[in-house]
Parts: C-alpha cells; sequence; structure tokens
C-alpha cells in the first residue's frame, strides 16, 4: 500500500511509485529511500492518489474541521462578499487585494468558517499576532493558538509570525486545512517563501494592500497562495468605504550650518562614489560600497558621511521645529508619527513628551499604549516602523512622516493608517521632506502610487 | 556564536576562505583582544551604549573591523545587563505621556507646550526633581542598561574563541556539507548519529578508503538549495570535531548577494576535542576479560558503521571474527539504554539489516530474547548483572551458523 507521511515540511511516498510522480513534485531521495515532495503539493498529490487504482493511505494530514463556524457575524459590504466568492471560485487559493481599513480581516474570518477547517493565520508582527487573536475570539468563541512572541500553544485556529512560521512549519505544517497570511506580501522573502512551500494547507488565502514588492518577487505569489482573486485600491473606496484624505508635501529648508553640515558629509560619500566608480543606480550599487567601504581608511569615512548626512536629512532640528507646529495645529486631533530610524522616534518622544513603539517596546507596555490610544486616552504616538501596517488604530486622523524609505508600499501602509473609517472624518497626511537633499528623490520614488493623486 | 557577517573571509576562485590569524595577525588580534577585556573591566556599572561607543572607538584599520566587531560579539554574549533601580521607566513614561496629552489638548492657540512641566509634575508623583524624571524616561532601553557581570576571558582565549566560532559561522550560510570521517570511536560515532537525528538533518553515508563519506543537508535540500539548515549545520561541528579527524566541504550561499561558494575545513583547523572520547569501560573490560579466554573468536575495537537509509546508523562497538573461517560478526553493547534503543535495532534487523550482530542489553530492560527469531542475521544477548564471555561465544557462534 502507498503511505503518504508529512516529515519536516515535505512529503515522503513509500510501499511503491506514482506514474505521474515527477509532474506532482515527487524527487527520488536516496537519503531516506523514499519518493519526497515539498508539502504545497499535498492536494494536487491527494487528487492524484484519489483517482488512482493503488490503495494508499494518508497519515500526511493531521487537520480536521472546527468544532464550530463563526459565533458573531457581520453583514458583508458587497465588495467583501465579491472577494470571498472571488477566492472560493478560484478553488479556495490566492490573493485578495484590499486598502488597509477596508476589512480585509473580516474577508479572512468568513474564509476560515467557510472553509470550517482547522486554520493557521500568520502574520508580521507580534501586535497584528494579538489583534488577529482577539478579533478570532471574539467572532468564533473558542480558545485561539498563538505561536510567537514567547507563546507556544497551538489550537484549531493558531495565529502566529511570519518568523515563527518559518522556525515551526517543519512540525506545525501539516496540521492545518486552511492557512491565511495576512500582509502577504512579506511571505515573498527567500525564508519566508519556504514556510509556505513547508505547509500542506490545500486552502489558501492571501490578504494585502499592496501586493507589489520592490524587489518584483511577488512573481512568486501566484505558486505560494495563488493568483490574484479580487483587487480594489484605495481611490476606488476612498468616500464610500474610507475616509477622504489629503496629502501634503512639506518642504523643510535646513538651517545653513546643517545646510553645512549635509553638505560636508555628503561630499565624502559622494567623492568615494565617484573615486571608486560605484553607480548607486544600479541594482549592486549599495551591497558595493558596504564591501569597499569596509577595506579603507576613506571608505570609513565615506559610510560615516553617508550616515550622518543621512541623519541630518531624517531628524534636522529644522524639521523637528515643523513637527512642534504641527502637533500645536492638531493638537485634539489623534495622530501618528513615523520616521524611518528608532533614533528619531526617540528623539521625538523625548523631546515633545509623545509615546513611541518601537521594535524594543515591551509588549505589555506596547498593548497598553495602543489602548490607551485607541480609547483616546493618549493623542499622539510615534514609531519608527512597527505601525506602518496592520494595526488596528481607527481613530487616528493625522499622520506626519517625518522620514521614511523609498518604498512605495511602506508609504501606502502609512497612509493606510489614517483611512479607516470614522464618521465624517477627513484625513490628512504630512509627509516632511528636508529640501535639496537625497531624501527629496527619495520622496519622488516612494510617491509612485495611485494613491498620491 | 559568531554570526557570519562577522568572520574574516576571502573569496578566492568561487571558494570561501577563512584568514588565518597567525604570526603578526594574531599578535595584532590578541592586543585588540587585550584593549576590550582592558575596556570591560572598567565598564562595571556603565550603559551599555556607553561600553560600544569606547569599544568603537578602539584604534583600529578599515580591514579590522570585522575582527574587532568579532571579538566584542563575543565578550558581549557573555555579559550581563541591569536597568537602573528605582521607579520603572514603564511606569514613569505612562504617567509623563498621559499628563503630556492632557497638557497638549488643553492649549490655548498660541501657548507653547511647556515640557519642563510636564516633567516637574511627574517628579512631584514620584518624589523626583524632574530632571531624574527626565533620566528615567528611557533609562531601559536596550542602550541604557548597565552593565552587571561580565566573563574576562585571556587575550589569548578570546582570540581562540573567534578561530573556533569562526568555523561556525561559516556553516551558517551552508546549504550542505559533504563529510570524510574516520571515527576514532564507536561511542564518539553514535554522539554524531544522534546529534544528526536530534538536529532533524538527513545524511547518506558511504564507506570511503579507511574512513566513511558522509552527505548531510535537510529535507527541503532536495528541492532547491537552502541555507535553512544552516545553524543545524553549525550545531553539528562540536559533534563532528569529538567523532574524529574529519575534512569538510560545504555548498555556501554567500552574502547579500547569496553566491555560490565552496569552503573547506579539515578537523587541525579548528577542532582541539577529537580524540579525547576513551572507549567506554564496559568495552575494555569485554576486550580483556575475552582476550584471556582460549576461544576461536577474537574482539576488536570496531570502526564500521552500518547504515540503513530512512532508518537510522548502527555503531558497533565491537567486531568478533571467527578466526579460522574469518567470518565476522557486529557487536553493540547497548546495556541499560532505553527499551526504545533496543525495539529500534529490532525494526533495523527487520527492514533489512543484513551484517551478522549480535546486540547486548540488560535484563533490566525487560524484553526478550526471542524478539529476535532465529531466521535473522541478528541476535539479542539479555544479560544479568555483568557482560558473560562465555554468553556471547556461544551467541556468535549460533549466530555464524545461521
Amino acid at each position: 500500500m502507498l503511505t503518504l507521511t508529512f516529515h519536516a515540511g515535505t512529503l515522503e511516498l513509500r510501499g511503491g511509485d506514482l506514474p505521474q510522480a515527477a509532474q506532482l513534485g515527487f524527487v527520488p531521495d536516496p537519503r531516506a529511500r523514499c519518493l519526497r515532495a515539498p508539502a504545497r503539493r499535498y492536494a494536487a498529490i491527494l487528487t492524484a492518489l484519489h483517482r488512482g487504482d493503488a490503495p494508499y493511505e494518508d497519515r500526511a494530514k493531521a487537520y480536521g474541521e472546527l468544532p464550530h463556524g463563526l459565533q458573531v457575524r457581520r453583514t458583508l459590504r458587497s465588495y467583501q462578499s465579491e472577494a470571498l466568492q472571488g477566492w472560493e471560485a478560484q478553488g479556495s487559493q490566492g490573493l485578495v487585494v484590499l486598502p488597509t481599513g477596508a476589512g480585509k480581516t473580516l474577508v479572512g474570518m468568513e474564509a476560515i468558517h467557510a472553509k470550517n477547517r482547522h486554520s493557521l493565520i500568520v502574520v508580521p508582527t507580534l501586535d497584528l499576532m494579538r489583534q488577529w487573536a482577539d478579533r478570532l475570539r471574539l467572532h468564533f468563541k473558542q480558545p485561539i493558538g498563538l505561536v510567537g512572541g514567547g507563546s507556544h500553544q497551538v489550537e484549531p485556529i493558531t495565529v502566529t509570525t511570519y518568523d515563527s512560521a518559518y522556525l515551526h512549519m517543519d512540525h506545525l505544517g501539516n496540521r492545518f486545512g486552511l492557512i491565511l497570511f495576512d500582509e502577504v506580501h512579506h511571505l515573498p522573502g527567500a525564508s519566508y517563501a519556504l514556510a509556505a512551500q513547508s505547509a500542506l494547507a490545500p486552502f489558501r488565502l492571501g490578504l494585502t494592500a499592496t501586493p507589489e514588492r520592490d524587489d518584483g518577487r511577488d512573481q512568486l505569489l501566484d505558486d505560494l497562495v495563488g493568483p490574484i482573486c479580487y483587487a480594489k485600491h484605495v481611490d476606488q473606496l476612498a468616500g464610500a468605504y474610507l475616509a477622504d484624505y489629503d496629502v501634503e508635501r512639506i518642504t523643510v529648508e535646513l538651517s545653513p550650518e546643517e545646510r553645512a553640515a549635509y553638505d560636508a558629509s555628503r561630499a565624502l560619500y559622494t567623492g568615494f562614489l565617484r573615486q571608486q566608480g560605484i553607480r548607486m543606480s544600479s541594482g549592486k550599487g549599495w551591497s558595493e560600497f558596504i564591501m569597499r567601504s569596509a577595506r579603507s581608511e576613506a571608505g570609513r569615512e565615506a559610510m560615516a558621511g553617508y550616515q550622518d548626512q543621512r541623519r541630518l536629512a531624517f531628524a534636522a532640528p529644522s524639521k523637528l521645529e515643523v513637527v512642534d507646529d504641527l502637533l500645536h495645529r492638531h493638537r485634539r486631533d489623534q495622530m501618528l508619527i513615523f520616521t524611518q530610524d528608532n533614533a528619531t522616534a526617540h528623539r521625538i518622544s523625548e523631546r515633545f513628551l509623545v509615546p513611541v513603539i518601537t521594535h524594543q517596546t515591551k509588549v505589555a507596555e506596547r498593548s497598553d499604549l495602543l489602548d490607551r490610544f485607541r480609547q483616546g486616552d493618549l493623542g499622539i504616538l510615534a514609531t519608527s516602523r512597527v505601525l506602518n501596517e496592520g494595526v488596528d488604530v481607527p481613530a487616528a486622523r493625522v499622520a506626519i512622516v517625518v522620514s521614511g524609505s523609498g518604498s512605495v508600499r511602506e508609504h501606502v501602509q502609512r497612509l493606510g493608517r489614517i483611512l479607516r473609517p470614522d464618521g465624517e472624518k477627513r484625513a490628512v497626511l504630512y509627509e516632511l521632506v528636508a529640501g535639496n537633499t537625497g531624501e527629496a528623490r527619495t520622496s519622488e520614488r516612494r510617491r509612485r502610487h495611485r494613491a498620491y493623486r | 556564536m559568531l554570526t557570519a557577517d562577522l568572520v574574516r573571509v576571502q573569496r578566492r576562485s568561487g571558494h570561501l576562505h577563512i584568514i588565518k590569524l597567525e604570526g603578526a595577525k594574531a599578535r595584532r588580534a590578541e592586543a585588540l583582544a587585550t584593549e576590550l577585556i582592558g575596556i570591560l573591566a572598567r565598564s562595571r556599572g556603565a550603559p551599555r551604549t556607553q561600553l560600544l561607543e569606547q569599544w568603537k572607538a578602539v584604534d583600529h584599520k578599515a580591514s579590522e573591523k570585522r575582527l574587532l566587531e568579532g571579538l566584542q560579539k563575543l565578550l558581549l554574549d557573555d555579559c550581563e545587563f541591569e536597568t537602573l533601580e528605582g521607579a520603572e521607566p514603564a511606569e514613569v513614561r505612562s504617567l509623563v505621556f498621559s499628563l503630556a496629552t492632557t497638557r497638549r489638548r488643553a492649549l490655548p492657540d498660541g501657548e507653547q507646550f511647556d515640557r519642563e512641566a510636564v516633567l516637574r509634575e511627574a517628579g512631584q508623583v514620584f518624589g523626583l526633581p524632574a530632571a531624574e524624571v527626565d533620566r528615567r524616561l528611557y533609562a531601559d532601553l536596550k542602550g541604557a542598561q548597565r552593565l552587571s557581570r561580565f566573563a574576562q576571558p585571556s587575550p589569548e582565549q578570546l582570540v581562540a574563541d573567534y578561530k573556533r566560532s569562526s568555523c561556525q559561522a561559516v556553516l551558517l550560510k551552508a546549504t550542505a556539507v559533504e563529510v570524510d570521517l574516520f571515527p576514532r570511536h564507536p561511542a564518539a560515532a553514535r554522539r554524531l548519529f544522534h546529534r544528526l537525528k536530534f538536529l532533524r538533518l538527513l545524511y547518506e553515508l558511504r564507506p570511503e578508503g579507511a574512513g566513511y563519506h558522509l552527505s548531510i543537508d535537510g529535507p527541503l535540500s532536495l528541492f532547491s538549495s537552502v541555507t535553512k539548515y544552516g545553524l543545524q549545520l553549525a550545531q553539528l561541528l562540536p559533534a563532528l570535531e569529538r567523532c574524529g579527524p574529519f575534512e569538510l566541504r560545504a555548498s555556501l550561499l554567500w552574502g547579500k548577494d547569496k553566491a555560490p561558494l565552496s569552503f573547506s575545513l579539515t578537523s587541525p583547523g579548528c577542532a582541539d576535542g577529537a580524540g579525547r572520547d576513551e572507549a567506554a569501560p564496559e568495552v575494555n573490560k569485554l576486550l580483556q576479560q575475552f582476550g584471556k579466554r582460549n576461544s576461536d573468536w577474537s574482539l576488536a575495537p570496531s570502526q564500521a558503521l552500518l547504515d540503513l537509509p530512512g532508518l537510522g546508523t548502527c555503531v558497533p562497538d565491537l567486531l568478533a571474527t571467527h578466526e579460522p573461517t574469518g567470518e565476522h560478526v557486529h557487536i553493540e553493547l547497548l546495556g541499560f539504554w532505553s527499551r526504545a534503543a533496543v525495539w529500534r535495532r529490532v525494526e533495523w534487523v527487520e527492514a533489512g539489516m543484513e551484517e551478522k550482530i549480535l546486540f547486548c542489553c540488560s535484563q533490566r530492560l525487560r524484553v526478550s530474547e526471542a524478539v529476535l527469531g532465529e531466521g535473522l542475521p541478528a541476535a539479542l544477548y539479555v544479560f544479568k548483572g555483568v557482560l558473560s564471555p562465555a554468553q556471547i561465544e556461544k551467541r556468535l557462534e549460533a549466530l555464524r551458523l545461521r
């Protein structure tokens, strides 16, 4: 009899051969005297076994049905219903693209309800892990497992982080029939992609507002999760389902002293690039700079220059004066402040006495700050990148991007933080850019999205 | 352990070399280590940031950056830091931010936010001056934590640790390794295979020359080159070192560009533990007792590894030779191991283990000799108290005639 087993993210077939083994992804494995395939191929393999003549035993699958479905249900908006139908029409595999604030979590929970299988939800941050767990507990009225952030409790519905999924899929990969990847644009990274390949879940759902990746690896999502089955963008829902918004770019001129320091630092950096013939526009420019800067004194000075000019552009005192002004102007609004680095976030926190959340903020304090911000006890939250995506902060109306990367995705996600509908509110995003610096070009890059009309 | 980016390496013709620290380079490394250890010794109670800044300021050439940071990493791994005693910074922050929110919201147009007033108000609650409230605001940040305990190795020890750890750090980026292995000892070889199993690595084993060739990677390696098993491969290195002399070749995906490179390592390169294992006392005792018998059988320490792909590797302790005919029977002493170990061996035999072998286990494991039937090339000797050379000889003879 053919026997299919799960081993460390792969499927092992023993007891005979399958005529179409190679097409199904099986490769002979002399190390274990079996045929081996990535766990991702489970659905196709099982279909082939089922259709074949040979008797077989499936010892791979270790998941079952949920004790019960959703206990609290909300009426879906039309686009949410369409998204769910699109996903099921595509064999319950694929991506749903909806802007932040459009209710992706609800679509995810309805998908779990529809398939009624043990489900794993994979999210990028611990905050999101807790947020999903709270929502699931409320709607499914059953214990929710957590794997990550010091917890390792597996339940029929379990939430984990991408990092933990990568670490633990070797033994969790056969315990869930549905796997839901929230903020699925994280998945195609080399390590995380392995987690998707190591799970045998036949049903797969990816949720995101921005599937595109700068490195082009979003192409891999078709294989790891399935193709896009439904997409709606910010401008298609703004006004009707999302808060309407304004984006205001404020160019901040550096003071003469800051300008002199910036120019001197940048000259060290650009001079080294010229002397070494390094072109930063080429794909390998940055890694070449890193490599060569470590080889000489001039290189070390160039690296220090690079870091200084970035620091000056990101957190110039002139910029902080504008932050001061905006804090005052919006002192009765709920506001998020985004920075590129932790140091600037902490500088803002210390100077203006506003709470900050970074990766160093402990879990209890982080939850407390988010709760108090949601309830309106705190009016401002500063963060580097932790709140870029996903975390539900419904009352924020104003965002200040003090500094950021050139990533379109990051910028769209930051805008999304203030778009959750809340009465008649009109959201506003301020983007502070140090004038006549490298940051102006970075800003141009990240604004290449239809959301920045 | 070092991380891969802290190892001093050179790429040459598709091969990765660890830059050797010998002669003047070793002396220079020890000089840097002396400075780092000195700063550490003077930094008890200092914030982490201050320690790191002082270390960073140690005069060094650009080419020594990795070495310096690697030595720092090894020292930091053995340091403990504590948060300032007194009012918890998280409590201080909680109050300060609440007060700041209230004051800011109440500001009339044109009036500036008064930071000092908030700190003073919080200070009244905690009984602290405003400046102390300010200082405690982020006193629990990693960089503000104070050095409380640290290990103080000698500069020579630290540099030796760096060399040893460099080999492991390179393997973090390995996708697969090939090893030519010459086990000194069954006990050490057995530990190696236990380790391989524990680390969930897969391997192929074949005899080669006077030793064995091991190909090691993981289940997913069959489909693509992945560094997923790099940590396990690095963790395997100490067990390899203890097992005996070896030559290792690793396939790497190195650096940000994930360049495919090869890497070679021979045991003296980083091993100082090879050959430390001595034979188990019961094996030596049996060898001595058996040597005194007037028997057609002779016993010798075994170098054999009997591989059963997909099931495991059996590592016999002794090789018994029937002198008149030259026939061999392997002996593995299970002693007081678990019952599971016995059942695993029964499974191996039933799965087609071809070599003749006698397993010896204690009566305390409560298994019967009948679990291995007469038609099989293996037998079980269940001994009471101590191993009996006469009983072993009797069973060897029975096995020879099967």
